[in-house]
This record gives structure tokens, C-alpha cells and sequence, in this order.
């Protein structure tokens, strides 16, 4: 099933390269600069019908933690999945707690980040069915 | 030290050699005792001798003046007398001036019992008696012949100018012997014509008592040992109570009889003295006839005995004498060894205390020597240990630094990672080599960030400073904490000046910034603003990083360059940051301050020497 994926990062080359592996899964890749974007792509009411979000921590103006803060309030049923250069055990546990999907850090392998949104996307339809 | 232990020590100590020292000089009063004793009984013996011979030598000089005097006299009256008319048949006047002449002579010299003259017939001629000081004449009819006495004939056998001399006995009236004792001596020579023919004979009769006298009163200081005897050992004169003149009396009691050899050692030798179990014999002979003159051996021994116990001093009365005085000196002595035992003791103490004490400096300098060597390695393993601390630091720096690195580095590395994925997996051919430049670029990039990072983490050489451009610092320190960041509200802001080069390892300097830098970033909560300012003033560099942050409280402001000291959150840091830091400027002669107030930001100077001109690369 199709999918929106939103990919939040202030790197162009990690947009595309999300975008290079999640290319055969044939899910549409939405794309925010930072984490401000983001929040006004998804407003109130997912107007895009974002299904899984991948967001980065170190952007500008709103960085990760505050925009996942605010995707966790307003949107609890989309899965988050924390794409960061950070290689913190307490980063990553903190983001855990705050509910986010999963957390992977940079550079990661295709297959993998590929079973993992695959695996957010199963979720995220789940959610919205229970909705 | 401690006092208890003399207390105690004290009175044996003091005693021990108390008794030391008072032995030996007990030692010597009783051998100084001795020496004095033995001194005193021969200076005594010495001084016995000595009286006794001085003694017993004037009264054989009064004995001999005696004689000499009446031997005047008897030359005197002869040879005056001797030319005049008396021997011729009218001699009447001659006679009475004689008489007269006599008896002034016997009144004046008061020793001569007669005074007589007799012709060749041993007719008297003239006779003056004494009568007990009133002399009178004797008429002429009582004088007698007197031809056959001894006296007489003695002296008409003698030649020329020789005088006769009777034994000295006691005088004889009508043939007993005189009462009360006259002891008496006849003394004759002949009257010479001119030719040397004799004439008649001068008759004196000395009072022998007179010449006794003068022999007691030469000798009064021996008075009560000294004796006169005659050639046989007879007294003519004993102070105590042996019998005088016992040979008038057919008596045998004599010196001879009663100390044999004692009177064989008298008799044989001229004068002397000598010790006998009797006692000290003093003697000298008196001769009142030349030896050659008489035709027996005619002398008077003066002798004087001194009985042992008058010489020898007694050790109980020398004892007694000097009882006093010796115990005076115990005494003294007991006081001065008891002194000399204290002061002995007092110096031994003080030696001690000194010894002790110089033990006691000794050992202190030792452990002071110690003490500094061990100071000296304590700061040598603090350097050690503040140079670990400054790279423990910086590798905490440098862990904080590698998330934000990592960030940027795991980026591109990231898009390489997607890159060869896609050229691995899809066929489009055309877009492989897009791909591959697109790799190419990410590669350069990382290379360049880690190339940044190994230059701050590298550990400080140890040679000669390079000159280290403080500006260039900022940007790096800058640079690598703003990779830190997770987004842009917080602005980092430079205004730098032109500085000259610090005798400084950049690499440090890079440290100092970037931990400051990092402090004023970590204040800030959220949105805020660091400065950073550089400023030269000719002599010296001066930095000053301003943060918009909350603060530090004045409590602990004074604390902030300690060691471990932190305010943050246990997994931000072990609180070295800025104690390296200063740590660091210290090290280049730098000086730091920090200065804050709540809610208001905090400002931090460091101050650094900047390079002598000359020296400037």
C-alpha cells in the first residue's frame, strides 16, 4: 500500500538520499528543510496524509526535539522514525520515551531503513484504522 | 624533652658520682693526713735536735767564758804582782798593799772564796777570804805552810805561763766536807822573777757554784734535762734528782753505770748527737786545760737527754691536734664532692640534652629533606597529573565534539552510503557516474572535517613554542562548537582585531577557546548570543568572550577555576574545563578573570603577553 513519507532535514543530500533507498518501495517522499516546515506541512489536521515521519535532531530554527515534540501532541498515531549523525544512547533514550517509532542513525544501510518504515507504515495504517 | 625521667634519675645519678668523687678525695686527705703527720714528727725531731744543740752550745760557751775570766783574772794578779817586793825579807808594805789590793779584787768580782800568795816554801804570803762578800786579810801570824797540798806542788811543777787547774769538788773544812755544798776549783800559777825564775805561787779558789750558774742560766730553755759531768761520769750538776758530787761521797752512781754505751759514745767522741732507747743524747766537751797542758786528760761533759716520748710526736696527739682541722676539711671535702657530683651531673645532663637535641635537629632536617624531596616529586606527579587532566579534557572535549562532528561527518557519509547503493543495485548506467562524483564531493567533505578534528585531539608536542595566531583559534574553536549546536538560535558573533603571534602551542590555546566558547554556549538556554572580541594593546593580547546566559551566582564564582568543580548535569562534564583553562594560560605567563551576575550573561577576559616584537615571526 502507498504511503506518504515525510523526510525533515536541513541537508538536501540526506533528503535525496532518503528518497534513493525508499525509491523502490514506491512510497511518495514528502520533504521538509527543518523542523518548521514540517510543522506547517502537517498543521492541525495532516492535510498531505503523512503516514510515517523521518525527522533529523540538528536542523535550524526548530530543531528535531522540539518539532517531534509537537508531532508526538498533535499527531500521536504517526509513527516517527529519528534519522540522526548522533551516535547518543541518551538522545536516542529520550526519544523513545517521548514515543517516537524508532531510532537510527546515520549512515544506514537501505534493507534496513527500508524495513523499518515499511514496518512504521504497517503501524501507521493500523492507527488509522483503529481511528 | 621529657622531665620525668631526670626526676627520677636525679638522686642516684648525683650520688654515683658523689661517692666518686668524694672517695678519691677522701683518698688524698688521708694521704696529705699521713704526709703531714710524718712531716710534723721529723720537723719536730728537726726542731729538738736543733734547740738542743743550740742549747747545750751556750752553756758550754758560759762554761768557757768562766774559766776564761778567772784564767784572766789568775794571769792578772800574777803578772801584776810578781816583780814587787814580796818575796824579799822586808816585805811588810808590800804585803799590805797586796792584802789590799786583794781584797777590793775579791769584793769586786765576788766568785773567789781566797785569794792567796805563797813563797817557794809553800809559805802564804798574803790570804784574802771571801767571808761571804765582806774579804778580809789573815793575819799574818795565821798564815800557813801549805807545802805538802796537792795545789801546791801541782802548780810549782808547772813551766812558765802554765795555769793549773784542781779537779771541781766540793770544799773541805778541817776534813769534812763543807755544809751547805761549796763546790770549788783551784786555780794556779807560778810568779816568775825577771830572769823566769819562780818566785812563788798565785793561788785563786773559785766558787765552782758561780760557773754551775752561769751554765743553768745559758741553758735555761733545756733547763730540765741538761746535766754537767766530769770525766767519769759523775753530775757536777742534774736537774732531777741523781746525785751531784757523789764521788765526794764514795758513791758509785755515775752515767758510766747507768747507760754504758750510751756514756762509751759520750766519752770517746768531742761533741754529738745520737738517739738511744733512752732518748736523744746531746753532749760536748768542755776542756778547762788545753790537753797539751795537762798531764791527765782533764774535761766536763755538758750532756743533755731528752726522753723519747718529748720527740716523738704520737699519732693520738697529732690526732688531737689536728682533729679539728681535719675535720673541717671532711667536711669542706664532703660539700665540694657533693658539688662537683651535682655540676658533674649537670654538665653529663646538658651534654645529653644537647646530644639528644642535635639528634633531634638532625633527624628533622632529615625529614625535611624529606619532606621537600617528596614535595618536589608531588609537584613534578601534580604537573604530570594536570597534563593528564588537560588531555583527559580535551578528549571529554572531544567527545562532546565528535556527536556535532558526527553529525556532519555521518551526513555525507550517509549520502556516499545511498550513492553506492543505488549505483550497486539499480542498471542505470547513466546515472552511476553522477552518483560516483556525487561520492567523490561527500568524500572531500569528510576529509576536510576530520582533518580539522585530528588537529585540536592531537596530543602537544613537546618542543619549542610556535608563535600561535589567537585569531585563528577563535574561528577554530568557533567552528567546532557550533558543530555542537543543534539548531541556530544561539549565534556565535566575532569581532577580531589584527594580533600579533603568542610564544603559545595552538593547539592549547585552541583548547582554552573552545572550552570558554562552550561554557557560554552551554549557559544559554534556547535563543541567545555569544561575543567574542580580540584586542591588542602592544603589550598584551586581550580576549574577552561574553555569553547572554543565565549566569553564574557569586557563591560560586570564586570556585569556578577548582578542579571538578561543575554545576551541570553529571553527563556534562567532570568540571575540568576551566581548570585546565587556566591551567593552560597560566602556563603562558596569561592571566584569566571571570565576571558574572545572574540572569544577566557572564563575561570572561583572558589576558595573554603578546610576543616581543622582535621575536615576531
Amino acid at each position: 500500500m502507498k504511503q506518504k513519507i515525510l523526510v525533515v532535514d536541513d541537508e538536501i543530500s540526506v533528503r535525496e538520499t532518503v528518497r534513493l533507498q525508499l525509491k523502490g518501495t514506491g512510497h511518495d517522499i514528502l520533504e521538509a528543510g527543518d523542523g518548521g516546515q514540517a510543522i506547517a506541512m502537517l498543521g492541525d489536521s495532516n492535510p498531505a496524509g503523512v503516514s510515517v515521519i523521518i525527522c533529523d535532531v540538528r536542523m535550524p530554527n526548530i530543531n528535531g526535539i522540539e518539532a517531534i515534540s509537537f508531532f508526538r501532541a498533535q499527531h500521536p498515531s504517526i509513527p516517527i522514525i529519528v534519522l540522526t549523525g548522533y551516535p547518543d544512547v541518551k538522545l536516542a533514550v529520550g526519544f523513545m520515551e517521548k514515543g517516537v517509532f524508532d531510532y537510527v542513525v546515520k549512515p544506514v544501510e537501505k534493507k534496513r531503513l527500508v524495513a523499518k518504515v515499511e514496518k512504521a507504515a504497517i503501524q501507521s495504517a493500523a492507527m488509522r484504522a483503529v481511528e | 624533652m621529657n622531665e620525668a625521667p631526670i626526676s627520677f634519675e636525679k638522686p642516684r645519678g648525683v650520688a654515683r658520682r658523689f661517692a666518686l668523687v668524694f672517695s678519691a678525695a677522701l683518698l688524698l686527705l688521708v694521704a696529705t693526713g699521713a704526709a703531714h703527720f710524718l712531716i710534723r714528727e721529723r720537723t719536730g725531731r728537726i726542731e729538738v735536735e736543733t734547740r738542743e744543740r743550740l742549747n747545750l752550745g751556750l752553756g758550754k760557751g758560759a762554761i768557757d767564758r768562766g774559766l776564761q775570766d778567772v784564767i784572766s783574772d789568775l794571769a792578772f794578779l800574777a803578772r801584776h804582782n810578781e816583780n814587787s817586793d814580796l818575796f824579799s825579807d822586808d816585805n811588810e808594805a808590800a804585803r799590805r798593799a797586796l792584802a789590799e789590793q786583794f781584797r777590793v779584787f775579791s769584793r769586786q768580782k765576788g766568785k773567789y772564796d781566797q785569794i792567796r800568795v805563797l813563797d817557794e816554801t809553800g809559805q802564804e804570803v798574803v790570804r784574802v777570804n771571801y767571808n761571804g762578800g765582806e774579804p778580809f786579810a789573815t793575819a799574818e801570824a795565821e798564815l800557813q805552810n801549805k807545802s805538802e797540798r796537792y795545789y801546791f806542788t801541782e802548780t810549782w811543777a808547772l813551766r812558765d805561763r802554765d795555769v793549773y787547774i784542781s779537779p771541781f769538788d766540793l770544799n773541805i773544812e778541817h776534813g769534812h766536807i763543807e755544809r751547805p755544798e761549796v763546790p770549788m776549783i783551784r786555780f794556779g800559777t807560778l810568779m816568775l822573777g825577771t830572769r823566769g825564775n819562780k818566785r812563788g805561787v798565785l793561788l785563786l779558789n773559785y766558787l765552782g757554784s758561780s760557773l754551775i750558774d752561769d751554765f743553768k742560766e745559758a741553758t735555761a730553755n733545756i733547763a730540765d734535762h741538761v746535766m754537767l759531768l766530769n770525766s767519769d761520769g759523775f753530775w757536777l750538776s742534774d736537774p732531777g734528782d741523781r746525785t751531784e758530787w757523789g764521788f765526794m761521797y764514795g758513791l758509785d752512781d755515775t752515767l758510766a753505770k747507768r747507760v754504758p754505751e750510751v756514756w762509751q759514745r759520750i766519752k770517746a767522741e768531742e761533741s754529738g748527737q745520737f738517739y738511744a732507747s733512752e732518748g736523744l743524747f746531746t753532749f760536748a766537751t768542755i776542756h778547762p786545760v788545753s790537753d797539751s797542758a795537762a798531764r791527765v786528760p782533764y774535761y766536763w761533759k755538758a750532756v743533755s737527754q731528752v726522753a723519747p716520748r718529748r720527740f716523738t710526736a704520737s699519732l693520738s696527739g697529732f690526732l688531737r691536734q689536728t682533729l679539728p682541722l681535719y675535720v673541717t676539711m671532711f667536711v669542706l671535702l664532703a660539700a665540694g664532692s657533693f658539688l662537683v657530683a651535682l655540676a658533674r651531673f649537670h654538665h653529663r645532663q646538658v651534654v645529653t640534652e644537647f646530644e639528644s637535641e642535635r639528634r633531634f635537629r638532625e633527624l628533622l632536617e632529615r625529614r625535611v629533606e624529606e619532606r621537600t624531596h617528596e614535595l618536589r616529586r608531588t609537584e613534578e606527579e601534580k604537573n604530570l597529573v594536570v597534563q593528564r587532566l588537560i588531555q583527559a579534557e580535551k578528549m571529554t572535549a572531544v567527545g562532546t565534539m565528535a556527536s556535532g562532528i558526527g553529525h556532519e561527518i555521518n551526513n555525507p557519509l550517509y549520502a556516499i552510503l545511498g550513492l553506492a547503493e543505488a549505483i550497486r543495485d539499480d542498471d542505470e548506467a547513466d546515472q552511476a557516474r553522477g552518483h560516483a562524483d556525487k561520492i567523490l564531493g561527500y568524500t572531500r567533505q569528510i576529509g576536510g572535517i576530520v582533518k580539522n578534528l585530528t588537529g585540536y585531539a592531537q596530543p602537544f608536542r613537546d618542543d619549542d613554542h610556535e608563535p600561535a595566531d589567537v585569531n585563528e583559534s577563535i574561528r577554530e574553536a568557533v567552528s567546532m562548537v557550533e558543530r555542537t549546536l543543534l539548531d541556530d538560535r544561539i549565534e556565535i558573533r566575532t569581532d577580531l582585531a589584527d594580533l600579533p603571534t603568542i610564544a603559545a602551542y595552538a593547539e592549547e590555546i585552541n583548547q582554552v577557546l573552545f572550552n570558554v566558547v562552550r561554557n557560554g554556549v552551554q549557559s544559554v538556554d534556547g535563543t541567545g548570543i555569544i561575543e567574542i572580541s580580540s584586542h591588542y594593546d602592544s603589550e598584551r593580547i586581550t580576549l574577552r568572550v561574553t555569553d547572554s546566559g543565565e549566569g553564574i551566582a557569586p557563591e560560586n564564582l570564586g570556585k569556578v577555576f577548582d578542579p571538578f568543580f561543575t554545576t551541570k548535569e553529571p553527563d556534562q562534564g567532570e568540571g575540568l574545563g576551566l581548570y585546565v583553562v587556566h591551567q593552560i594560560i597560566q602556563k603562558y605567563n596569561g592571566s584569566i578573570s571571570v565576571k558574572s551576575e545572574v540572569g544577566e550573561g557572564t563575561t570572561c577576559v583572558i589576558e595573554f603577553p603578546a610576543m616581543p616584537p622582535e621575536e615576531k615571526a
